[in-house]
């Protein structure tokens, strides 16, 4: 379960989020749903941690996120999987090494495994 | 002091939580080509005409008769070794290789791919910008050490085919008083010099913030302030090791 309390953050004196607080359960489809420009977007960059909130805290399955070591962020990091926006796919790569990218990166599998899975 | 507060923390955070050994290899290698071998047509092209330009001014202001023709190849060896070869050609490579690496890493940041690898938990500093590093300290001194060579080789072309020196006299003044430690110099320039255009033009383009227009501003400042170090890092080392 992902926990969040108290969220707030704010950006050259324009707070965008203020004490936001919620539960997204194992297992059950969340919708975050506002206007353009209410922080949507924000909050979902403070769950995942590539924006730092300046009040709140944030805990997956009670492992508190937002003051973790870079080491316990980085293997919750692991568990989450993100689709931006504008896909930030790797354009340098092609569409099957984009899909075998998570493999290479964190698994030890061998090459006709990372295959097999990739197509 | 903030920019270069900021600057130590990245460079900090490229040694912690890496990747696998396997991955950096792959990498490293690409990057090695992308650096290194991609810009041997522009060093060869520089190092070459330097070297020749070299000669034929050297050989123009030496109008007295009581200097040995051989000094021109004494000279065009020791400006290169010492200086042109390591710096010019760093001054280049800071050109061609700084802002490809900022304007990447700029184009990854603006379009979310450095955020992806971070929710992917991989240490995106350590994965994209430590093997852009390692490999420009593995090629920037083999290129100088090319450049050199081709210098005093465009120094000899240019020195004998207008006969301005004669081969012997040439060869002769490039092997006179010959010192190995300005080779080591110029080796040591190098490596500090890869470190320096490296991470500078990683750091400008991985805080890159903005879109296509600040993407080109990074490249900008990644060339203008790798050469303002150079060229400290120059004149330091210079007062240090010689």
């Amino acid at each position: 379960m992902i926990e969040i309390k108290n969220i707030s953050k704010s950006f050259n004196n324009k707070q965008v989020l203020l004490d936001v607080t919620g539960q997204f359960v194992k297992g059950k489809t969340n919708l975050i749903i506002g206007a353009s420009g209410t922080g949507k977007s924000v909050l979902l960059k403070c769950i995942v941690g590539l924006v730092k909130p300046d009040e709140g805290t944030i805990s997956f399955d009670g492992r508190d996120f937002t003051n973790a070591d870079s080491e316990l962020k980085q293997s919750i990091r692991r568990e989450i999987g993100m689709l931006f926006q504008g896909s930030a796919l790797f354009d340098s790569q092609t569409v099957e090494e984009n899909v075998m990218f998570p493999l290479d990166m964190l698994t030890t599998m061998k090459r006709d495994e990372k295959d097999g899975q990739g197509k | 002091m903030k920019s270069f507060g900021k600057y130590l923390i990245l460079l900090s955070t490229l040694l912690v939580n890496r990747e696998r050994f396997n991955v950096y290899v792959k990498r490293i290698v690409d990057e090695a080509i992308l650096i290194g071998i991609d810009s041997v047509f522009i060093v060869v092209i520089v190092s070459t005409f330097i070297g020749a330009v070299t000669a034929v001014q050297t050989a123009y202001n030496l109008v007295s008769p009581l200097i040995p023709l051989y000094i021109i190849g004494t000279i065009v060896r020791d400006m290169t070794v010492l200086e042109l070869a390591p710096t010019i050609t760093c001054v280049v490579l800071a050109g061609k290789v700084g802002s490809n690496i900022a304007g990447g890493l700029g184009t990854m940041r603006i379009t979310e791919q450095v955020d992806a690898l971070e929710v992917m938990g991989i240490n995106s500093a350590s994965y994209l910008i430590l093997p852009k590093i390692i490999a420009a300290i593995l090629t920037f001194p083999l290129l100088v050490i090319m450049a050199a060579f081709l210098s005093i080789y465009g120094g000899y072309l240019a020195g004998v085919l207008t006969g301005v020196i004669t081969e012997k006299e040439y060869i002769y003044g490039i092997r006179y008083q010959f010192s190995g430690y300005n080779i080591t110099f110029a080796i040591i320039k190098s490596l500090v010099f890869a470190f320096l255009i490296s991470s500078i033009s990683s750091y400008q383009g991985f805080f890159t913030k903005g879109g296509a227009l600040e993407v080109g501003q990074s490249s900008t400042e990644a060339v203008t302030n790798s050469c303002i170090a150079v060229l400290c890092a120059d004149y330091l080392l210079a007062q240090l090791l010689l």
